[in-house]
């Protein structure tokens, strides 16, 4: 008889899934929780075999725009056209007279691009099981795999965003500078920061659907109250200053917009990020061994 | 070394916490929602589905689970599948799974049938050069060059059926789990798909097929198990099993009601 398997791998493909021996008889407890280290497993396995979840990425993509005449030019277009209308509108509302309004169409790109993509891939992952129940329920349990399916295809859109990004640092005065190798740092710490807090989402939403509409809310805030259509020194910047610290989402982007528009390496908020990461991995796992076995229950 | 597919199923009991959604309302059920803040209210309800089944498949059985509706069919390919887990017992499955589960059988409607074919084997764990080497054969066993390019949503159901068949079965599963997937077809389909399968099943291969047609059951599988109310009612060969299940013995059998809730015991831990 083989021993207990910590966190069966159970779905289609190669397997072997050995449920615990009955003990005090049926309790309803799923036997066998998988041991906390089961997210980090999973997503060895995912990163081992992407094909499912790239291929499905690319599918999610290209599936958006196949109907459309402009295609993929859509995914630029509405950001590009926010960055324009809201930069010309707001440089004159919010800046004062003589300032430079050209760094503010950098600020406001680079800060909106960047929260397209967290704030699509945050919402997303709080349905992600949901929308995959069918395949779930018929077998494939890679629960990794849709979460990273849904991240890789914001990734793809981010990519397409990241023209404007580049067009904006062609066109204003911002300079590269020593500054941006440090963007070799953030820009991954970034995105693992955001991808743990999917894996978090994607679980806890699975079990309390009020979840989903909590991120809503919060989101639509967050963008209002995030320094992306505003800057931090503008009006009474003391007053906002303070308060700014107290928003995850301000650390989030600001360490990829200090450093590429701003030529300031923003060291203080790098260190939040790169703290704040074993603590939001942490709960994501904890998460995510607790209800493994109980999603297919849930959604 | 020559690895055996097998499933071993050892008192297996699956039982379903009962999460109406509506009894978590915080308006329709204000006392108990409160005192599920508060940490409480512990008491969680379970429904048991499968209670104690037992059997051992080995390489080359057939296996068809006959039952009425409700008696636990579906949940039984399911635990197979490994989508869910057993509460109490041991079931062990060893062998590559290839499943057809539901009716959209976790198909992309927007996308082409290629597409899907493609997304269908890496969840099998293909390479895209096998699933390229694959495509052709998979088209012409499911019928459907002339719309192979055309999205899944403009398919019909039997059609679906054919796709998603002709994928899972071309990969040459260890265990195939079979739920009520030949409804949608036709009888040509069925023909073509038996002998198929008959070719498949080799010394090494498992077949877990779940339906209502006696005929298909008598064709496709050498063992039948009769279940009612989550538990086996009847294990034998195929034929005495469906004469089991058309019988009055059936009907007669009483065993204990389905739905009967109980407190959950503390975790077991």
């Amino acid at each position: 008889m083989e021993t207990l398997v910590d966190s069966p791998v159970p779905g289609e493909g190669e397997r072997s899934v050995v449920a615990p021996k009955k003990d005090a008889g049926d309790t309803g407890a799923i036997r066998g929780r998988p041991s906390i280290l089961a997210l980090f497993q999973d997503l060895v396995a995912a990163i081992k075999a992407p094909g499912f979840w790239l291929y499905g990425a690319w599918i999610d993509t290209s599936l958006r725009h196949r109907s459309q005449a402009l295609g993929a030019f859509w995914m630029v277009a509405g950001t590009l056209a926010f960055v324009l209308m809201l930069g010309t509108l707001y440089s004159q509302v919010l800046l004062r007279p003589g300032s430079d309004t050209k760094i503010y169409y950098a600020h406001i790109a680079v800060g909106f691009v960047l929260w397209i993509f967290i704030q699509q891939s945050l919402q997303q992952s709080t349905g992600v099981f949901n929308k995959n129940k069918s395949m779930i329920q018929n077998g494939y349990v890679k629960y990794v795999d849709y979460v990273l399916r849904m991240f890789s295809s914001h990734l793809i859109s981010l990519a397409y965003n990241l023209l404007i990004v580049v067009g904006v640092v062609l066109l204003t005065p911002v300079h590269l500078s020593a500054a941006d190798l440090v963007l070799l740092l953030t820009v991954p710490l970034f995105m693992v920061a955001i991808l743990g807090v999917c894996f978090f989402l994607s679980v806890v939403a699975a079990r309390y659907t009020d979840i989903a509409e909590l991120m809503r809310t919060v989101l639509r805030l967050f963008f209002f109250v995030t320094p992306i259509i505003w800057m931090p020194t503008m009006g009474k910047g003391a007053v906002v200053g303070a308060y700014i610290y107290l928003n995850p989402f301000y650390y989030l982007i600001e360490i990829i917009r200090g450093p590429l528009v701003y030529n300031h390496v923003p060291w203080l908020e790098i260190g939040v990020v790169a703290g704040a990461i074993p603590l939001i991995w942490l709960a994501g796992a904890l998460a995510y061994a607790r209800a493994k076995p109980y999603i297919p229950l849930w959604i | 070394m020559i690895t055996q597919s097998l499933i071993r199923a050892q008192n297996v009991h699956f039982s379903m916490p009962v999460t109406t959604r509506l009894g978590q309302s915080l308006r329709a059920n204000p006392m108990a929602a409160l005192r599920r803040l508060s940490g409480t209210g512990k008491t969680r309800k379970f429904r048991p589905l499968i209670r104690g089944i037992s059997f051992d498949l080995r390489g080359g059985d057939r296996l068809g689970l006959i039952g009425q509706n409700g008696a636990g069919k579906t949940t039984l390919l399911r635990l197979l599948a490994g989508v869910l887990m057993p509460t109490a017992g041991q079931l062990e499955v060893q062998g590559t799974t290839q499943n057809l589960l539901n009716v959209s059988m976790g198909m992309q409607d927007d996308a082409t049938g290629i597409e899907n074919i493609y997304l269908r084997g890496y969840s099998a764990g293909l390479s895209g050069e096998e699933i390229k080497c694959r495509i052709p054969e998979i088209v012409e066993f499911a019928q459907l060059d002339s719309v192979i390019e055309d999205p899944v949503r403009t398919y019909s159901s039997g059609m679906r059926l054919r796709l998603a068949f002709a994928v899972a079965t071309s990969v040459k599963p260890e265990i195939l789990l079979l739920d009520e997937w030949i409804s949608a077809g036709d009888r040509f389909f069925v023909e073509r798909s038996k002998e198929r399968l008959l070719s498949h099943i080799e010394a090494s291969e498992i077949l877990v097929f779940a339906s209502h047609s006696p005929q298909t059951l008598e064709e496709l599988c050498s063992r039948g198990l009769v279940l009612k109310n989550g538990t086996v009612v009847f294990d034998g060969d195929i034929g005495s099993a469906l004469e089991f299940y058309e019988s009055d013995d059936y009907q007669a059998i009483d065993p204990p009601a389905r739905g009967g809730n109980r407190k959950g015991a503390k975790r077991a831990q």
